[in-house]
Order: C-alpha cells, then structure tokens, then sequence
C-alpha cells in the first residue's frame, strides 16, 4: 500500500530535480568554459575562470569581504538576540507569546521594505544622524550607505529574527529548576550563566551561529542596498556579473565558487566542534 | 547549621494571599515536612526560605541571623528539586562538587568531600557518569548529595519522591532520613503525600489556602486532628455531624440523629453547639449485636465490602443514610452486603471538631 503512494511523489520529484539540480549544472557546467562576453562562452573545457578567481586581487577582496562582514553580522546577531531570547524564553506571562509572533511577522516582512526602513532612519537627517549632531558627538551626518558598517547592520536586520527564534527554541529546553539549582548552591546570576546556561545552549549557539552565516553570505538585498555599489560581496558581485556585463561564465563560477566555500566552513566548523565534544568541553 | 523561624510570614499575588501569617520555628536537626494539597502554600513556603521569592511582610531567620531580602546564593541552603535538576553536562561527582567549587573550595578538600559523599549515597562506581546515565534514584541520590556537600544550614526538598515509582519511594524515604540523621541537618520537606510525610518527620505542619492548619508529630496529628480538613486529609474518617448536649468531667455527651454518643474531650463546649465527630475507620468495630453500654453504638446495614490484603474496608450505611467506613482484619469478618450490623467505638477513639 505504502509503496504504491509512493510512486505519485516520483513525477514532482522528477520535476523539482530538473527545475533545481539541471538549472543548477548547467550553471556550474558553464563556468568551466571560456568567458568570451556578451553571454558567450568558448567550447573548450577550462580552469580558466577559478583561476582567474584566485589570482586577481579584486575578487579575492570581494571573497574576503562576503565572509568578514558575514561573520561578523552572525556573531553580533548572536550576542544581540540571546538576550532578547533568553527573556522571551522565560518569560511566564501571555506577553512572550505576542513577542514571538511579532519576531516571527516581522521576520518574513520583505528585506526590501525593511531596508529601506534603515535607510530612512540612518540617513543624513535620519532620528540617528539628528540625535548625534544635536547631541554634538558627530560634527556632519554619517551615512551607512555604501560602508561595510551598513552591510553588517543590513545583515544583521536580516537575521535577527531568525537567531531569536532558533536561540528561544534552544533556551527553551534549558529548565528553569537547573538555574534555581545553580544559584541555590552558590553560583551569583553570572556564574549561571558561565556554568550553566551557556554550556547548555552551546551547540544551539554553533548551529544557529552557522546557519545565521550561511543565511548572510548568501544575502543579496540587503547587501546590494546598503553597499550601495561602494561594497561588494559575493552574491551582489554575481548579480552584477550577470546583469551588467553579461558574463554567465564568470558569474557561474563565482557563484560556485561560494557554494563550495559555504559548504566547506560548514563542514570544518562541524568538524571542530565535534572534536571539542569528544574533548568534553562542549556538552553532547 | 541552625534552626529555622519564620515570623509572621505573607505572600500576596495581587489579591490572592498564597501564603498568610505563617510561623514557624524549625529546630536545629528537625525533619519537618510541609504537608498540603496542590495550592495550600506549601511550595511557597519553601521557596520563600530558599529566598527565590521575597516575603511580602514577615521575617525569616536562620539561627539568629534574619536572612529575609538575602539572595538564594547567600543563604547556605541546600535543596533537593522534584525533577531533580541535575546538570547533565556534568558528571555525577561534578555535579556533586558544583557548589563546592562555587564556594572556592580547594581541590584537595573538594575530592575528598566527594568521595565520601559518594560513599554516603552509596554510588561510588558511578562517579564518572552523567546523570542521563543513572537512574531515578540514583539521580535522587546525586541531588541529595549535592545539596549538603558544601554543609547548609538547612536542606530543602521539594517533593524529590514524585517521580518515582511507589517501591522505590519507599525505599528513598528510609533513605533520605537516613542520609539526614546521619548528617544531623535541618531539614524542610515538602509532600502532598501523607504517608510520606508519616514516614520521615518529627513534625508535620499541615497547611490549606495558605494557612497552617496544625502543627505536630505525625502521631499526634493522626490520633488528635483538630479541624475537619486535617482530618480528613491525613489518612480515612468517618465525619459525623453532632450537636453538644451535656458536658460533665472530661466527657462530652453528645446528640447525633436522635441516638447519644460519648466522646472523651477536655475543652469546654456550649450545649447545643453543633460539631463534628471524627472516628478512624480503624477504631471502628463491627458486630451483629449492638454493643456494650461503655461504648457508642450504631444501628446499620452493610452497604459495601472490599478485600484489600491485609484489611477489609466495609461500608456500613447508617439508618440516618451517613455511611461509616470500618477497616478490619479480614479474619474477623463474615459480614456481607445488606447484613443487619452495629458499628461502635470507645469515647477516647473519637475527636470533637469544631469546624
């Protein structure tokens, strides 16, 4: 019986394999052809893409860039919403559940909208801006567009959302009794945190970590939007690529290149951890 | 180490009183046990000396020292949880150790308190493992263990039997009162389980809605409870509704449905004060003929009759319509359902209750 409903799923299985992995290989098959221009490719097989990749200082800078301002958005993201997770978590009024849906409704608001909503409130006579210059720390309006600063807050706008409800999902499985347990038998509110909390949340922290990652090195709007064409990363390089010079075999590799790059942090991250568990310094 | 008292405690929840002008004064080395249905202010209580929740008047005093508005942290407490609350990512003799090396133990004297410790619950070989590892009662064990490691002025437990299975229970009550004898330590326990609290304490405080309805050793609130809830709540009885009548010497006559009844009581009652009279089903015997005139006896028909083991419980329908409840040995009885029978018990087998 079971087998033979089955068998319906095997034609959208087919279809989803063709829309997704065939448009995915035809992709990547194209970045190792020759980049002629003008969408035109040569008919040899070559190298000559990621070799260009890797030796000219240019993209090696945009690859740079896309996992600095990456890491950096995932581990501020972190720090910023364990706080508000941790709160939300143990929480033990109907209020945690209004906050949880507004965290979740405002996370799938499109990144458009809410880019532009950073725009208008870091621009040159944004409340930041005015506030500062009111308050004389600044002596002229600064401005994000177009700094790696911006990038990461663009990220991070992008991500805080998630990285509340994957930390609130981990905090949640922490019970209450063990921090009672803790601070009954001596630890102050902070050595909790250290002997406790921390220790217990710490593989939610690396998956969540990753996963905040992978979501930024793949971001596009928000990079693009508050780049402001002045900082480049990886997907908004590929973007470019495609559009404006119309060079799918470069673009292809690029953008394969960053597959395999995501990947393998991923990988190696993982990796890492595990060796650190097996040393018993993380809990299983 | 030292006594506890609790002076004139309230804890009020906007306008619900959880806890209302309880006192209390725990003596060094006492096993006390807060005894209550879910709601009666018994886990407030406790939570209240542990200092997680702060009095909303009253005072708390451990020895001569008033610990009220001191953080849990301060305090010197060891408590034992009801789901336990081990660390998991500890191992059993970390756990142990935890408030030991909160306290900057050094790390001679941390191995050594652990080890004998271990030896005291009797889990030495479990050392090195984690607590997903060892069992309820191990884990029990472990939660005991870390309570007094670093020696607490007094221990809290907050129902830790629950979640074991009845055998074990049992087994962990000899156990924990072992484990508090053997220490000398003061110990607050909290149950809604009577029998429990029978089995370990010196004294069992009995609370309702936030107040304490009485105070004593589990035998004397056995066999002299002094409201209707207490008497109800600790182990069976019979309950019946009677008005004084005459009160000569230390006897007390009273009137219940047109038949007089005896009872031995020391306190000063109005005539025509209308009282309940609690008698344990144990006290009661059953006979086909009424009985002699020393005692109370009433008329009725057996209405149910259980083999439970080592007791029979016989439901005795009175011709009032009460029933009475009677537990015997069942070699005794030869009484079956809608048999003609006399219930009677002695004046000194039953109290007088006001409310």
């Amino acid at each position: 019986m079971e087998n033979r409903w089955f068998a319906y799923l095997i034609p959208p299985f087919i279809v989803t394999l063709l829309l997704v992995a065939g448009s995915q290989f035809v992709f990547i098959q194209n970045s190792f052809y020759q980049d002629l221009g003008l969408g035109r490719t040569g008919t040899d097989l070559t190298l000559v893409n990621y070799i260009k990749f890797f030796t000219d200082s240019f993209y090696l800078k945009t690859f740079w860039i896309t996992i600095k301002v990456s890491a950096i958005a995932a581990l501020l993201t972190l720090f910023l919403g364990f706080p508000i997770a941790y709160v939300v978590a143990r929480m033990k009024s109907r209020l945690a559940m209004f906050l949880l849906a507004g965290i979740v409704v405002s996370t799938f608001v499109t990144i458009v909208i809410k880019v532009f909503g950073l725009i208008i409130i870091f621009s040159a006579d944004g409340v930041i801006n005015k506030t500062l210059l009111n308050l004389g720390l600044i002596e002229r309006a600064y401005s994000i567009i177009g700094t790696q600063e911006g990038v990461v807050i663009g990220l991070m706008h992008f991500t805080i959302g998630f990285s509340v409800l994957l930390l609130y999902s981990v905090v949640v499985t922490v019970p209450p009794s063990l921090e009672y347990a803790a601070q009954i038998h001596g630890a102050s509110r902070l050595r909790v945190y250290q002997r406790v909390i921390i220790p217990l949340c710490a593989p939610g922290f690396v998956v969540g970590g990753l996963m905040i990652f992978n979501m930024c090195m793949g971001a596009f709007t928000s990079a693009a939007l508050l780049g402001g064409g002045r900082v480049l990363t990886l997907p908004v390089l590929v973007q470019r690529t495609v559009m404006m010079e119309v060079k799918y075999s470069t673009a292809a590799s690029i953008a394969f290149v960053l597959l395999v790059s995501v990947i393998l942090i991923n990988l190696f991250s993982l990796i890492a951890i595990r060796r650190l568990r097996s040393a018993r310094l993380v809990v299983a | 180490m030292s006594g506890v008292k609790l002076d004139k405690i309230v804890k009020s929840y906007g306008s619900t009183m959880a806890v209302n002008d309880v006192s209390l004064d725990i003596k060094e080395g006492e096993f006390l046990t807060l005894l209550g249905p879910s709601g009666c202010g018994k886990t407030t209580t406790l939570r209240l000396i542990s200092g997680f929740i702060q009095p909303t008047s009253g005072a708390i005093h451990f020895g001569d020292k008033d610990v009220t508005g001191i953080a849990p942290q301060h305090r010197q407490i060891g408590m034992v949880f009801q789901d336990y609350a081990l660390f998991p990512h500890l191992t059993v003799s970390e756990n142990i150790s935890f408030g030991l090396v909160e306290r900057r133990y050094e790390k001679a004297a941390i191995k050594e308190r652990v080890d004998d410790l271990l030896a005291l619950i009797k889990l030495e070989e479990a050392a090195d493992r984690y607590p997903s590892e060892i069992s309820g009662g191990q884990a029990q064990r472990v939660a005991v263990a870390r309570a007094v490691a670093h020696p607490p002025s007094v221990l809290l437990m907050d129902e830790p039997l629950g979640a074991l299975d009845l055998k074990l229970r049992e087994t962990m009550q000899t156990e924990l009162r072992r484990i508090q004898q053997e220490l000398g330590i003061t110990a607050v326990y909290v149950t809604h389980d009577q029998s429990e609290a029978m089995n370990m304490s010196d004294r069992i405080v009995v609370m309702n809605q936030g107040v304490i309805e009485q105070i004593g050793s589990p035998k004397g609130i056995y066999s002299s409870p002094q409201s209707v809830f207490v008497a109800n709540f600790i182990g069976q009885v019979n309950v019946l509704n009677c008005n004084v009548t005459v009160q000569k010497d230390n006897i007390t006559e009273l009137e219940y449905q047109g038949q007089k009844i005896r009872a031995q009581h020391d306190k000063s009652l109005r005539q025509g004060t209308t009282t309940f009279l609690a008698i344990r089903p144990e006290d009661i015997k059953i006979t086909p003929k009424a009985a002699r005139k020393s005692q109370n006896s009433l008329k009725g028909v057996v209405s149910e009759a259980l083999f439970s083991g080592n007791v029979m419980k016989i439901s005795v329908e009175l011709e009032s319509g009460d029933c009475i409840k009677v537990e015997c040995p069942p070699k005794l009885n030869s009484f079956e359902i809608g048999n003609p029978v006399y219930v009677s018990w002695l004046p000194e087998d039953c109290n007088i209750l006001l409310n």
